[in-house]
């Protein structure tokens, strides 16, 4: 089996404000020295036989282009899915260009919003017209797997402005579209407003009237939050849920191989020093739980059968009392045990029950 | 074979954090009994959560040799009262195997309704009382009105009470001249058959249990077969002696007037009741001292394991708890709600609290409890009487012709300017006034008849945070009396949580019932269906809230690099389902079932 190589940008032209992503506004200087320590890692890695590469952020693209082709020379390879993700702002066609030849085939813009004042207010650098701008250049360059990337719950949010989004979004037809609902984390800026944010019922029917919309115009509801034209899931991504192997490079990045996981250094500067992976093993139980809780976000769930072989138990057995309790929530059909939607709307406390 | 009139026998009363316990070490401290080196904080207190609460569990008696000025030597021996409402038995006892008493008052608080009960106890017992006043050190000392409180209050010449500092060490041989001067020796007939009071006994694995006495007539000596007049029960001496600062120190024989302990293979301390008359086997004394009472539990909850895996643990810490604690009682109960556990007795709730902790610290074991209930006489209409202590246990509306609930005679004293709070609060406690007399311009001491069942939940609470503290309170059980009293049983989804309910007076059903259901909306988490809370009576809804189900629980973006943290804040969410309590198809956090005690907020 092929693994996944994960690559992160930690730079951001800005930081939006509900971002706790590893990623900094105000290290602009340290972006060469970055990419060099990134080089080295990568090149020093045992890494071999991948069929995926993700670089993501931060904003991959807010580095200088010849700085991220040199990345992306070093591991594009004929086959592979490779993705990078892009900030609408911080992108020129010709960058797009220059990345699609390198060997990029599939792009992910943050667009969030197709509203300008919600686009203000979560501080995102660009507008929706910036934004068409970017959408319209990627497939000019030859894109022809986009992903966009949107978010639902946000402040002084309605149901008509999600609708308008949607519409917005479905017109262009990309290929792929993740659909997030803000989460407002600690140590962000968001943390500290005083927010309108709509009610839990109101959040609730926002994801319902995506999937439901996202269903409508042709796309697979493949992850809790993740749709995609036949064919077009995400290669990469479907690795985290389904525990491949990956390797993650660059600062705070994480790897995953044979049930260790190894976590670089998230400061940027340590990491360009001297980076040092924090190494975990993971216990039987923890495993079985990261298989559990992963595979019940995808919307096919457990395979039973690969379930049942690698734990050397009965999953159905096991967990029968669970299955019962949740039975409005969940089935069991062709060898596979899933949330249905009205479990995925709740699906951690539905999950938690079937953790060790 | 000591002379009696070089003994002096006597406690200290004071009120806690009044210094007694800081004196009791000084005294030992100046006599020699205790070396700088050996020298633990406070080594009258023993027990780790004692020392914590600054308060006195158990009693303890100490032999101090004290060469005087006339020459002289004497044998003081020092009896340590537990110093809370809830031993108050216990602490006539202690007074009962002294000739006096030292009555510490803090020189900047003054007297507080503690002191004056255990005062006015000590002259029941006819010590004699010898005042001292400690802390003037402190800025905000006032001897001279302390003093002139004293003589209002007590009606004891404070003329001449030493003024000391126990914590400087200020002032400590002027209390123990005292001692000697004002505190007779006893007068007591050597020749007699042997009789001896038990102020205290506790348990040790090697001996078995220890008795404290005071030796009133006649002499034991190791050997001997001695007889616990109330319960008959016969044993052999195997130790005989007296007490160094924290060792046991035999001596082969105790006299009349002295004080000491006796080891005989006892068992069960529950052999050694405190009160009782020790005498001999064989030609002993025919009537025992005076004062006896047996000491019965009066506040009862149900005690659980939070795990249930555990509740042999929780059995065997029990028993090892009621070795040393003979007014502890359980025995065990089912609920629906809570799985096995038992139902205890305590002595008040400060007992009931003490042990709690004591399970969780000292035996490592998670507790569920109940809220407490006191004993309610039910009369049937058949004409039969029953006693019950569990809410669970009442028998049907119908049957029942009249209940009737303890009622104590409470005396709380409180600055002047409280007293529309604290009277406030007692009526709000169904509390009937008897009276009220000013101890001087600030001060006022008020008498109230209360049910205890209105004390058992957050009165101390109550009174402290309407006082900021200063009030202090004191209690005796009076008697029993008919009430309109009825059963509020809370409902979860439809079904009745038996871990959850209260006998309570009608007239405040009605209120409790709303308050309990509101704290509970705020306790039990939201669950994917709705939860109705509804307080009932009989078939009766006087209340309901309701916990909205959960409709959005979604964890975001869940990329490789935080898969460990999200599996991390799902396994937390697990873990507080795992301590949760499923009644019905709820889940109930442990902390629901104290949580209707605290309602006055």
């Amino acid at each position: 089996m092929s693994s996944g190589v994960y690559i992160h940008i930690p730079f951001c032209q800005k930081k939006c404000y509900y971002c706790n992503f590893n990623s900094f506004d105000n290290i602009e200087h340290l972006k060469e020295k970055y990419i060099n320590a990134l080089i080295y890692e990568i090149k020093n890695s045992s890494m071999h036989d991948y069929d995926s590469v993700f670089i993501g952020g931060g904003t991959p693209t807010c580095v200088p282009i010849h700085l991220l082709l040199d990345v992306v020379r070093l591991v594009a390879k004929k086959g592979c899915e490779f993705t990078i993700e892009a900030n609408p702002a911080t992108i020129s066609e010709k960058g797009l260009f220059l990345l699609r030849k390198a060997g990029v085939n599939r792009i992910s813009l943050g667009l969030q919003s197709a509203n300008d004042s919600e686009l203000l207010s979560l501080g995102r650098l660009h507008t929706f017209d910036g934004f068409l701008n970017s959408f319209k250049n990627a497939r000019r360059a030859g894109f022809d797997n986009i992903n966009i990337d949107l978010m639902f719950g946000l402040p002084e949010q309605t149901i008509d402005s999600l609708k308008h989004s949607l519409n917005a979004v479905a017109d262009l037809a990309p290929e792929h579209i993740s659909c997030y609902c803000l989460s407002v984390e600690e140590g962000t800026p968001f943390y500290n407003m005083p927010l309108n944010l709509p009610d839990e019922e109101t959040a609730r029917q926002m994801y319902l009237l995506c999937v439901e919309f996202f269903k409508k115009h042709g796309f697979n509801h493949y992850e809790i939050s993740n749709f995609a034209k036949d064919g077009f899931e995400c290669k990469h991504n479907l690795k985290y849920w389904e525990r491949k192997q990956y390797y993650g490079f660059g600062a705070g990045a994480h790897s995953l191989l044979q049930n260790i996981r190894y976590k670089n250094s998230n400061n940027v500067c340590e990491y360009i020093d001297s980076n040092v992976a924090e190494r975990t093993v993971l216990s039987q139980s923890e495993i079985k739980n990261e298989y559990i809780f992963l595979a019940l976000r995808k919307t096919n769930g457990i395979e039973l059968a690969d379930y049942n072989a690698i734990f050397c138990e009965d999953f159905l057995k096991k967990y029968d009392a669970q299955i019962l309790k949740y039975k409005d929530y969940c089935t069991v059909k062709d060898g596979r045990f899933y949330l249905n939607l009205n479990g995925l709307t709740v699906s951690n406390t539905i999950i938690a029950d079937f953790l060790e | 074979m000591t002379n009696q009139n070089n003994i002096r026998n006597f406690c200290i009363i004071a009120h806690i954090d009044h210094g007694k316990s800081t004196l009791a070490d000084r005294l030992l401290e100046f006599t020699g009994v205790l070396s700088q080196r050996e020298k633990q904080e406070q080594i009258l207190d023993n027990m780790e959560l004692e020392r914590e609460r600054g308060i006195t569990i158990k009693a303890r008696a100490v032999r101090l040799v004290y060469n005087a000025k006339d020459s002289k030597q004497y044998i003081l021996n020092l009896i340590d009262t537990p110093g809370h409402v809830d031993f108050n038995y216990e602490v006539s006892r202690s007074l009962a195997a002294c000739e006096g008493a030292i009555l510490i008052v803090d020189a900047a608080q003054g007297i507080e309704a503690q002191t004056l009960a255990n005062t006015y106890l000590a002259l029941m017992n006819n010590l004699a009382i010898i005042p001292v006043i400690n802390k003037i050190d402190l800025p905000s000392a006032q001897p001279e009105l302390v003093k002139k409180e004293i003589e209002d209050i007590i009606g004891v010449s404070a003329e001449d009470a030493p003024l000391i500092s126990a914590k400087q060490g200020i002032g400590i041989e002027a209390v123990l001249d005292q001692i000697i001067e004002q505190i007779p020796p006893p007068t007591q007939d050597e020749d007699a058959p042997f009789k001896a009071l038990i102020f205290d006994s506790f348990y040790d694995s090697f001996k078995g249990v220890i008795i404290y006495c005071r030796v009133f007539e006649g002499s034991i000596k190791t050997g001997d077969k001695i007889k616990m007049m109330a319960t008959g029960k016969c044993f052999e001496v195997t130790e005989i002696g007296f007490f160094g600062a924290s060792s046991m120190t035999p001596s082969g024989k105790l006299c009349a007037g002295e004080v000491g302990y006796i080891a005989a293979s006892i068992k069960n301390v529950s052999d050694t009741h405190v009160g009782d008359t020790v005498t001999t086997a064989e030609g002993g004394a025919t009537q025992p001292l005076p004062g006896y009472k047996k000491v019965s539990p009066m506040v009862f909850c149900g005690v659980y394991p939070a795990d249930g895996a555990r509740y042999n643990d929780l059995r065997d810490a029990l028993g090892k708890l009621i070795l040393n604690d003979a007014s502890l009682s359980f025995e065990p109960e089912t609920s629906i709600a809570l799985g096995f556990g038992f139902r205890c007795g305590f002595l008040g709730l400060l007992h009931l609290e003490i042990i709690q902790e004591r399970l969780e610290r000292e035996y490592n074991i998670d507790l569920v409890t109940t809220a407490p209930s006191v004993i309610f006489k039910i009369t049937k209409t058949n004409g039969s009487v029953l006693e019950i202590d569990n809410p669970t246990n009442l028998p049907p509306a119908v049957e029942i012709d009249h209940m009737e609930e303890p009622i104590v005679s409470a005396n709380i004293m409180t600055p002047s300017d409280t007293v529309g709070n604290i009277m406030e609060l007692c009526q709000e406690r169904r509390g009937v006034f008897k009276d009220m007399k000013y101890l001087d311009d600030k001060r006022v001491s008020i008498h109230y008849n209360l049910p205890l069942g209105e004390i058992v939940y957050d009165f101390f609470d109550a009174l402290k945070s309407r006082t900021k503290g200063y009030a202090s309170f004191d209690y005796e059980l009076s008697g029993y009396q008919k009430s309109s009293l009825v059963k509020l049983d809370i409902l979860l989804n439809g079904e009745t949580v038996d871990a959850l309910s209260l006998i309570v007076h009608s007239e405040k059903a009605y209120e409790r019932g709303r308050k309990i259901c509101e704290k509970l909306k705020n306790i039990i988490p939201r669950q994917l269906f709705e939860i109705p809370i509804q307080a009932a009576i009989g078939n009766k809804i006087i209340a309901r809230e309701t916990v909205r189900a959960l409709r959005k629980d979604v964890l975001a973006k869940c990329y490789g690099g935080d898969v460990s943290r999200k599996r991390k804040l799902l396994e937390k969410q697990k873990e507080g389902k795992k301590r949760m309590r499923q009644v019905g198809s709820v889940d109930i956090p442990q902390e629901a079932f104290m949580s209707v005690l605290k309602l006055d907020e």
